[in-house]
């Protein structure tokens, strides 16, 4: 896109997203006769702020699918050295060693081998898990002969959590290296990507920081493999769309992301906000105030989405799904904080009202239900001849009618930007990775079947998280649930049975104060009173559906993973654990 | 690619998470990381300038 590309897209977007929430706000505003004048004016306000944010979701993708190639990014031979840098807490070493074995191993096979370091940078806390990591390192060490090329350190303080881990590593060692790949303990890259980053960080020299998309693998269950297929099929659009947007002030997911060391160190050691968390103490969501520190200070920040072979695991369940989303919630809304911070991009600025509002929408719908469902109540007598001399009688307008109306459009900003990926994917060949036509189409249409029964879950989990913070409860800073993901019925039952109270307590006020909403309401109250079963039924083992090219066309580096975790399979944990007993051999 | 005869070594766990520190050790090449400002601090520089202006009068 040309340098006037970005406002252009963001013109387009911000407009069509308010016209369509007008639209919304006058539906139900307009012919205000339903109920008293205080509950229409709300619900029409709080249906404009939550049809706003899904406009805004769908005008992403219809951007992303908007013809028109992009500039072909600039590169150069990288000379100087990268350190990828894998922050770890908690995780199972044995899991996160093999990436790096994997990936190592890729990048010898480059000529460019000697270019890279691998740095595992360690926040564990416990005792069992600190000597795991010793004895899986030593293990790695020995496998790839990497002694002076892999490093191991583990901090006795976790000041900064993952971005103070980030930049004891820059303080201590970052003049050795011109840039830093910064992974996650689940992400995999493969060698091609890797270097071919350091071309386009070596190619633009204003480039301080360069994000790939990574793709969701290796998910068996249900719900994790109708989210890997969704961001296989659908991430790669919209992060097009995310990525014209921006333009060089772009995003900074934390991970599978390259940084010019220099301009990372120049700009973003970070700060503890006053006052105690969660809106005070240590930045939750380190990423994006980085991305715009970085902006802050003249540097680019760039989401090629063209980058494949960058890969993440994903949680395999709602409640994992649920568990992280509480972390992120209240690092978004932290971020409200930051809105006013001196210096920053006015699309910076923005990016954060963005992730406040992710959250904060679920608010927006669950007000927008409870108003719509008492409005009867406070129902006004009728004027049917509201005009002096006009003989035909003027009817109030139909709630039904309204709610009709409502739930198409929210359908069409939520099904339609998929169903139109998935047409795209076909027209244009992308679909063989998916299995083919008919499975993609299968596939997508399972896939909005599966979304539209869990949103409403979504939708309580997010607004027990919004309302949590905004009551000062810190999340604190848990272990990532990585792996099997299968969950027991009871264990569904007892984290979500709140869920399924709520569904009965709004069916049953729905039936007593607006009989004729009933109907309308089984799709939000359905699933969410059959909660339990639906988090439970999710996460069991699904292979049928949901196929995605890492699956039909694997990258070697996940065939080099499962190499190095075959191999070193007859090592069990608590042989790491306890390395006094004797050892057994493959 | 790997030695299938990979055995852990038969160490204490002390001195095991001493040698993984010892071999691991990074590079020491120090670099600045200059402590970033994100918050405004203009209430304390407002209210200064308002106890300026407001000083004269109150003593008068």
């Amino acid at each position: 896109m040309s340098p006037t590309g970005p406002m252009r897209a963001r013109v387009a977007a911000l407009g069509a997203s308010l016209a369509l929430a007008a639209g919304a706000f006058t539906l139900f505003f307009a012919q205000r006769q339903t109920g008293g004048l205080w509950v229409e004016f709300a619900r029409s306000l709080l249906i404009l702020m939550a049809t706003f944010w899904l406009s805004w979701g769908a005008a992403q993708a219809v951007l992303g699918l908007w013809p028109g190639r992009a500039r072909a990014p600039r590169r150069a031979e990288p000379q100087g050295r990268c350190a990828i840098l894998v922050p770890v807490h908690e995780e199972d070493p044995r899991a996160t060693f093999s990436r790096i074995a994997a990936m190592d191993a890729a990048l010898a096979r480059m000529p460019q081998a000697g270019l890279f370091d691998f740095a595992v940078l360690s926040d564990t806390r416990s005792a069992q898990g600190a000597t795991r990591e010793a004895a899986w390192y030593l293990t790695l060490l020995r496998a790839r002969d990497a002694e002076g090329r892999i490093f191991y350190r583990r901090r006795t303080s976790n000041a900064g959590r993952k971005a103070g881990n980030i930049e004891d590593f820059i303080k201590s060692s970052g003049a050795a290296y011109e840039y830093a790949l910064i992974l996650d303990a689940d992400s995999l890259m493969s060698a091609e990507t890797i270097i071919e980053m350091a071309r386009r960080m070596a190619g633009e020299p204003r480039l301080g920081l360069l994000q790939s998309l990574p793709g969701v693998i290796r998910a068996g269950s249900v719900f994790g493999r109708a989210m890997q297929f969704s961001a296989a099929l659908h991430s790669p659009i919209f992060a097009r769309g995310v990525a014209r947007l921006q333009g060089e002030t772009g995003p900074f997911w934390g991970h599978n992301a390259m940084v010019r060391m220099r301009a990372f160190a120049e700009s973003c050691a970070l700060p503890d906000l006053a006052g105690p968390p969660p809106f005070g103490g240590h930045i939750l969501s380190h990423d994006y105030v980085e991305a715009a520190l970085l902006a802050r200070a003249g540097w680019i920040v760039r989401l090629d989405e063209d980058l494949a072979g960058s890969y993440e695991e994903g949680p395999e369940n709602i409640l994992a799904h649920a568990k992280r989303d509480r972390r992120w919630c209240q690092g978004n809304l932290q971020h409200a904080r930051l809105l006013t911070a001196p210096g920053l991009r006015p699309w910076s600025r923005f990016v954060f009202l963005q992730g406040i509002l992710a959250y904060v929408s679920s608010l927006f719908w669950l007000g927008f239900l409870a108003t719509t469902i008492i409005a009867p109540a406070l129902r006004v007598e009728p004027d049917y001849f509201p005009l002096p001399g006009w003989s035909f009688p003027v009817l109030p307008p139909n709630e039904t009618t309204r709610t009709a109306g409502l739930i198409i459009g929210v359908l069409g900003l939520l099904i339609l930007p998929k169903l139109m990926i998935a047409v795209q994917a076909i027209r244009s060949g992308r679909a063989a990775g998916f299995g083919g036509s008919v499975r993609l189409m299968a596939s997508t249409l399972a896939e909005i079947a599966l979304s539209s029964v869990t949103a409403p879950i979504f939708l309580m989990f997010q607004t027990r998280s919004v309302l949590q913070v905004l009551s000062g409860r810190d999340g604190g800073w848990p272990a990532s649930a990585r792996g099997e993901g299968r969950l027991g019925l009871v264990e569904s039952w007892q984290a979500s049975r709140w869920i399924s109270v709520a569904g009965l307590a709004g069916l049953a006020a729905t039936w007593r104060l607006s009989p004729e909403l009933v109907g309308w309401l089984i799709p939000v109250a359905g699933p969410m009173i059959a909660a339990p079963l639906v988090i439970w039924a999710t996460s069991l083992p699904c292979r049928a559906l949901f196929a995605v090219p890492s699956e039909t066309r694997p990258d070697p580096i996940l065939g080099q993973q499962d190499e190095v975790l075959a191999a070193w399979a007859p090592l069990s944990d608590s042989e790491a654990a306890h390395p006094r007993q004797e050892p057994q051999h493959a | 690619m790997l030695d299938r005869t990979l055995s852990l070594p038969d160490l204490d766990t002390a001195r095991l998470e001493a040698e993984a520190a010892e071999r691991g050790a990074l590079p020491d090449a120090p670099l600045a990381m200059p402590r970033q400002r994100l918050e405004r601090t203009a209430t304390p520089a407002l209210l200064a300038r308002l106890r300026a202006l407001l000083a004269p009068r109150l003593d008068a």
